[in-house]
């Protein structure tokens, strides 16, 4: 019960006062901030005096010294500029760092972003389930819908290349909030294509959905820990990781809910993940999970058959911020489609529009939609690459028009030099996510914690070291690390490891046992233990 | 529409006579003239005869913002020209200017084109252009950018 406390005391000051982070670089921003409001008028008044004198001696118009620019105008500069240029901007000074590293920086660049940048969205794919292990990359390129409707082809450009890494067919691999988050087997990839860096998150469990809860400025990620057995649990536990926020920490927390089996792919939507299932009764009840980012709580609403029954193959959708789903006959030709949208997410209520296509797409099952643009027109999208070079297309449908015109993204499937170097062959499963908006910051900042020594050289480590070291260096720091919280704990209610290093105390003897284990464990995919272990505690 | 003139003054005595449409372009002109301070003749302490000139000329041009496309896209290639003809220090100078004046479209368009101008810059040259002091000592400047090193790759885009 104390712990319990103890806990919603951590919560709290984690999750209310986000904007005042006991964080060091958060307080240079609350300073940074601080003094910006403040000493700003001033500043600038000085500035004016400094000018005014100097007008008397000088009458040049462009003077080799241009007199300092008051903070509120760096600021209004800064936010104009490209996530690359603000990480590289970071060492003109200490002032400019805490500026832009600052939330309130942060939030107003996030908001300019997705409001007056150019649409991004996000084209990820993999070089086919059949490469080896140590061949296997997940590629992400960005492109945008600039001079859209007249151009019938888009430039792309490959944002970053991660080793090791595959998404299948019914991998989620979507952008929220900035960051690409990526199930696969094993741990939840989160990367950021605008800083090149990448962080996994320590979900042991399967069916990980990732979110971000745009009230608190918190990413959270759901996975479900209990294990599948023959013998049906009574209720399903789950852990949710908040991360952001926090430099050095992520709270776990456990959240129960009745026995679901979990049937698509996930869709987070401001603030709540959205993903098919079904509950109570295994494909005969097919209801819409969603789990409240913010609050951390799963509800059930009931979905029409259509939506669910084809588990992976469904389309689920944002259309104009409500939860949607695409439902075409996946053995047929792909010429006409259902449009179902969740209107009422208290009374559960759906409505249905059927849509006919201006000309077929080809087979049902081999096209997807990835959701809308911001001029309302649905997308759609094959599934995978085409087996040889071929140009990739993608088709805007526009419901009012009830036109669809196809555009070509270029450098995607239709490099024979790129294809080659990377061995693309035969099911490289793309996903594309619209509406993706630059966020520098996250990752670069939490992304610490975990990976430090791979972010400043990531870009190096792709290009020139082997990627099997990589992986087994990745996969040794996950290990490490992720067993933080794996420790066999009596009580697994809840435990941070936070700077200050709080462990529970009965917690020495699991530590010891872990080192053990891990340390005879084999790393390199051989039989037999390390030759070194090395071991940092704190 | 009046056609009253106003006189503005820059701090180095030069004078412009310009239409009150015009002059209400500039905010804090705009708020004096509300104030009823029935004055023909301004004084603009913080701004040079030839930075102002050229926030008259944008002023002049954006004078009746017109709602068409036709319009604003004939607006736009005109600030793109507009802004073409200065100078990073010049450009900073219209920025200060326009600040102080108060004429929001242009502080817009000045952010903008100083951020374009000014994004594949180096620390080196951002610090000189805008006059900051490098609190950084060495260690910690080195660190900074080890930790952000690939943001200062030219060639930054992996080739595939």
């Amino acid at each position: 019960m104390k712990r319990r406390d103890d806990k919603k005391g951590r919560l709290c000051s984690i999750s209310i006062p986000s904007k005042l982070d006991p964080i060091p670089f958060v307080l240079k921003m609350v300073l940074a901030t601080a003094k910006f409001l403040n000493k700003t008028p001033q500043k600038k008044h000085l500035c004016r005096e400094e000018r005014d004198i100097n007008k008397y001696d000088e009458k040049d118009t462009s003077p080799s010294k241009v007199d300092s620019i008051p903070l509120d105008l760096e600021v209004e500069i800064l936010t104009r500029l490209p996530a690359k240029s603000l990480i590289k901007f970071q060492c003109v000074s200490k002032t400019w760092s805490s500026i832009i590293r600052s939330q309130r920086f942060i939030d107003s660049y996030y908001a300019l972003s997705s409001t007056m940048r150019s649409d991004r969205f996000i084209i990820a794919f993999s070089n086919g389930e059949s490469a080896k292990r140590e061949d296997k990359r997940l590629f992400i390129f960005s492109s945008s819908y600039e001079g859209h409707e007249s151009s019938s082809s888009l430039v792309t450009n490959l944002d970053m290349t991660i080793p090791s890494v595959t998404v299948i067919c019914f991998s989620t691999c979507a952008s929220v909030h900035g960051l690409i988050g990526s199930t696969r087997s094993g741990p939840f990839l989160v990367c950021n294509p605008c800083t090149g860096k990448v962080t996994m998150l320590p979900c042991s469990g399967a069916h990980t959905s990732f979110g971000y809860d745009p009230v608190d400025g918190q990413f959270k990620a759901l996975t479900q820990v209990s294990p599948y057995s023959y013998q049906e649990p009574d209720f399903l536990v789950h852990e949710v990781l908040t991360l952001g926020g926090g430099e050095s920490s992520w709270i776990v927390k456990k959240v129960t809910t009745p026995v679901y089996y979990t049937a698509t792919r996930k869709l987070c939507i401001n603030g709540f993940v959205y993903f098919g299932a079904w509950t109570p009764r295994s494909r005969i009840d097919p209801v819409i999970v969603c789990f409240d980012v913010r609050y951390e709580r799963l509800s059930f609403i009931k979905a029409p058959m259509d939506v669910v029954c084809l588990e992976g193959d469904s389309i689920l959708i944002e259309y104009k911020g409500k939860f949607a789903s695409i439902v075409r006959h996946p053995y047929a030709d792909f010429h006409s489609f259902d449009l179902w949208i969740l209107e009422d997410v208290k009374t559960h209520d759906w409505s249905k529009q059927t849509f006919q296509l201006p000309f077929s797409l080809g087979l049902g099952t081999k096209m997807t939609s990835p959701g809308i643009n911001k001029a309302g027109e649905i997308i759609f999208a094959p599934k995978t690459l085409s087996r040889d070079v071929q140009p990739f297309y993608i088709f805007y449908y526009n419901v009012e028009r009830k036109d669809m015109r196809k555009v070509m993204l270029k450098g995607i499937a239709d490099d024979e030099q790129f294809r080659r170097r990377y061995g693309l062959a035969g099911n490289c499963y793309v996903h594309i996510s619209p509406e993706h908006v630059e966020n520098y910051a996250f990752v670069e900042f939490f992304g610490k914690q975990c990976f430090q020594y791979l972010s400043s050289k990531w870009r190096t480590c792709l290009t020139t070291i082997s990627p099997i070291s990589l992986v087994e260096s990745m996969m040794f720091a996950y290990d490490n690390h992720i067993s933080l919280y794996e420790y066999p704990f009596e009580d697994r209610e809840v435990y941070r490891l936070d700077d200050v290093g709080e462990v529970v105390p009965h917690v020495t003897i699991a530590i010891q046992e872990w080192i053990q284990r891990v340390a005879v464990s084999p790393v390199d995919g051989e039989e037999g233990p390390a030759d070194i272990c090395i071991t940092e505690l704190g | 529409m009046s056609s009253n003139k106003i006189v503005l003054t820059s701090s180095d005595g030069e004078s412009f006579e310009v239409e009150e449409v015009v002059a209400r372009k500039l905010q804090i002109v705009g708020h004096m003239l509300e104030d009823d301070c029935v004055i023909n003749e301004i004084p603009l302490q913080n701004v040079t005869g030839d930075i102002l000139s050229m926030v008259i000329e944008y002023c002049k041009t954006h004078v009746d913002e017109e709602e068409s496309e036709e319009a604003q896209t004939k607006l736009k290639t005109w600030d793109e020209e507009f802004m073409k003809k200065f100078d990073i220090k010049t450009l900073l100078q219209i920025i200060l200017a326009a600040n102080y004046l108060n004429v929001k479209g242009l502080l817009d368009l000045v952010s903008q084109t100083i951020a374009d101008t000014i994004k594949d810059y180096t620390p080196e040259q951002i610090r000189e252009v805008f006059g900051v002091e490098n609190d950084y000592t060495e260690e910690e400047e080195a660190e900074v950018r080890k930790e952000n090193a690939w943001a200062f790759d030219e060639a930054d885009t992996p080739k595939p």
